[in-house]
């Protein structure tokens, strides 16, 4: 199969304005995103992961490399590569149907066509009920959906998620990993998720890439299997709790924390 | 020991151990007005000071009768129903205007000055937020002339543009121009880099992120801005109208001066500030309409 979108020895290098030298955030990352790919980066802050996704948004231009999508490359950023981010990219002015209809209203959809898909989107994630309400009554969990809806309100080619759990409470946050992935089986987008906990990044994952800081990099890759296990069995719990998942859980920790006592 | 004194009285609150100073004051801001009043009334009540000095509530208030000529505009609606057949009460206002010409006039010159400040400063403001260039060329002149009283360049718009109407629409427009052009610069700087990025990943070009996006999270601060800008139209309004006014509040207080007439000095006051806090309510309320999200996102 042919990768949807590709990074081809990616480097980004931050220069100090202030003259302490250059920083690499990013250097040589190589990474292809086949159909239905539910991709997660994790690894310690400083690592490099939140460049990695702003670089393949299109919000920074890297110093080397390039990224392609369908063999174009990207230059900027677009509607085909939708963004989840952790918390404040709501637009409170608007209520929750209208956020999620925004970026069809950008294309110029007329009102009833684009609320729509907002509505079905919102069902999706489970707000249908919530369309009318303005998002600064919402709870966080709340808001993320909503983020999420209004993101694949485009019909984005990949979705990007940036830490988009890291702001909630650990309840929500597990029921949230769920809905993901529940929506993700469904809309068969490819996903590009970022995290630094391990056992978020494991349950969902269908590929995992570990980095390391210092210059950002990709150090490992796991392909795995619990998130076909969650939609066989069910149950989230069971799955957390498996030897399978707590042995590579342990293994993917040593990494890094491995790598942190080494720096 | 005063310190100690507040924080006993904040810890009486239902929520003792809460942030300090919140709950209800409304109560507490009705008794200080009629505390106020009262102390005012008393005062002349026992003549412990002259009239001169601080007339009356009582005075204050016939003047009021007298200069808004409550009498003859209550004659004349009288005929007009057809339950009397002339008008004998005369109006002799101040000045040779009744209060409402004054107050008319000063209106006039107040909310044209805000209004042309509102279509001008406003998009100057937003340039100078979201352009370099806007912003290096506008800068310097409204930071230098912003901390100069309107007293001080009175002189100069009165060389410049004359004793009419223009010059002193013109102090006032100045005086409400630097708060809004500040707080829509400010204000386009209040979205943050997640809704932009939001905005952009969507498909939105870069006027449409402005439009959509900077303008909307600058509306809050906007319309702060508006209510500064008015009140300081107000404190200018009494300046502007030094020089060969006929009518308005300000004329009417100044007058009032020359001749001593200290009741209606203080009506002149007490009117100018009903007004002004007037409009600031309604500007509260429109701010509840445009922008309830303030303050919770």
């Amino acid at each position: 199969m042919s990768a949807v979108m590709s990074l081809n020895d990616v480097g980004m290098i931050f220069s100090d304005p202030s003259g302490g030298g250059n920083v690499t955030a990013l250097e040589q990352i190589n990474l292809d995103f086949e159909a239905e790919e539910f991709v997660v980066a994790l690894g310690a802050s400083g690592c490099g992961k939140t460049t990695l996704l702003n670089v393949m948004a299109g919000f920074l231009p890297p110093t080397s490399g390039t990224i392609a999508l369908h063999g174009h490359p990207i230059t900027g950023p677009g509607r085909d590569r939708g963004v989840v981010f952790q918390k404040h990219a709501l637009f409170p002015w608007l209520n929750v149907l209208e956020n999620t209809a925004f970026g069809l209203k950008l294309q110029g959809v007329g009102v009833r066509k684009r609320n729509e898909i907002a509505k079905e989107n919102l069902g999706l994630v489970g707000l249908s009920e919530f369309g009318n309400h303005p998002i600064y009554q919402l709870s966080g969990g709340m808001q993320q959906r909503v983020g999420l809806a209004r993101a694949l309100t485009t019909n984005p080619e990949i979705l990007l998620m940036d830490e988009p759990l890291g702001a909630l409470d650990a309840f929500t946050r597990e029921n949230m990993q769920e809905l993901i992935l529940q929506v993700w089986q469904r809309t068969k987008k490819i996903v590009f998720f970022i995290t630094h906990s391990v056992e978020e990044a494991l349950f969902m994952a269908t590929r995992l890439i570990v980095m390391s800081p210092r210059p950002g990099r990709i150090t490992h890759e796991y392909r795995l299997d619990f998130c076909q296990r969650y939609f066989e069995l069910g149950n989230a719990r069971k799955i957390k709790s498996d030897p399978d998942f707590i042995r590579i859980r342990e293994e993917v920790l040593s990494i890094i924390y491995g790598e942190e006592i080494e720096g | 020991m005063a310190l100690e004194w507040i924080f006993k009285t904040e810890q009486r609150t239902k929520d003792p151990y809460g942030a300090p100073g919140t709950g209800k004051s409304t109560l507490i801001s009705i008794v200080t007005i009629v505390s106020i009043l009262g102390a005012w009334w008393l005062v002349t009540e026992l003549q412990l000071i002259r009239a001169l000095f601080l007339p009356a509530p009582g005075l204050v208030f016939s003047k009021f009768l007298k200069i808004a000529c409550v009498d003859h505009y209550l004659e004349r609606f009288l005929v007009f129903i057809g339950s009397r057949t002339e008008v004998v009460a005369e109006c002799e206002g101040f000045s040779e205007n009744a209060l409402h010409q004054h107050i008319l006039a000063s209106l006039y010159r107040v909310f044209s000055s805000f209004f042309l400040a509102v279509v001008t400063a406003i998009p100057i403001g937003i340039a100078m937020g979201v352009n370099r260039i806007a912003r290096g060329v506008f800068d310097p002149p409204i930071e230098f002339y912003r901390p100069i009283p309107p007293l001080a360049y009175l002189p100069l718009t009165i060389i410049w543009f004359g004793i009419g109407d223009f010059s002193k629409i013109f102090l006032i427009y100045l005086a409400c121009f630097a708060p809004l052009a500040i707080s829509a610069r400010a204000g386009v700087r209040s979205c943050s880099v997640e809704q932009i990025h939001a905005a952009y990943s969507m498909g939105a070009s870069r006027n449409q992120v402005l439009w959509h996006v900077v303008l909307k999270a600058a509306l809050p601060e906007i319309l702060t801005g508006m209510r500064i800008a008015i009140a300081f139209g107000w404190t200018t309004l009494v300046a502007a109208e030094m020089v060969a006014a006929k009518a308005g509040l300000g004329v009417m207080v100044l007058n009032a001066a020359r001749f001593l007439a200290t009741d209606i000095v203080f009506l002149g006051i007490v009117v100018i500030g009903l007004i002004a806090f007037f409009f600031d309510a309604l500007m509260r309320q429109v701010e509840g309409l445009l922008v309830p999200w303030k303050g919770k996102a």
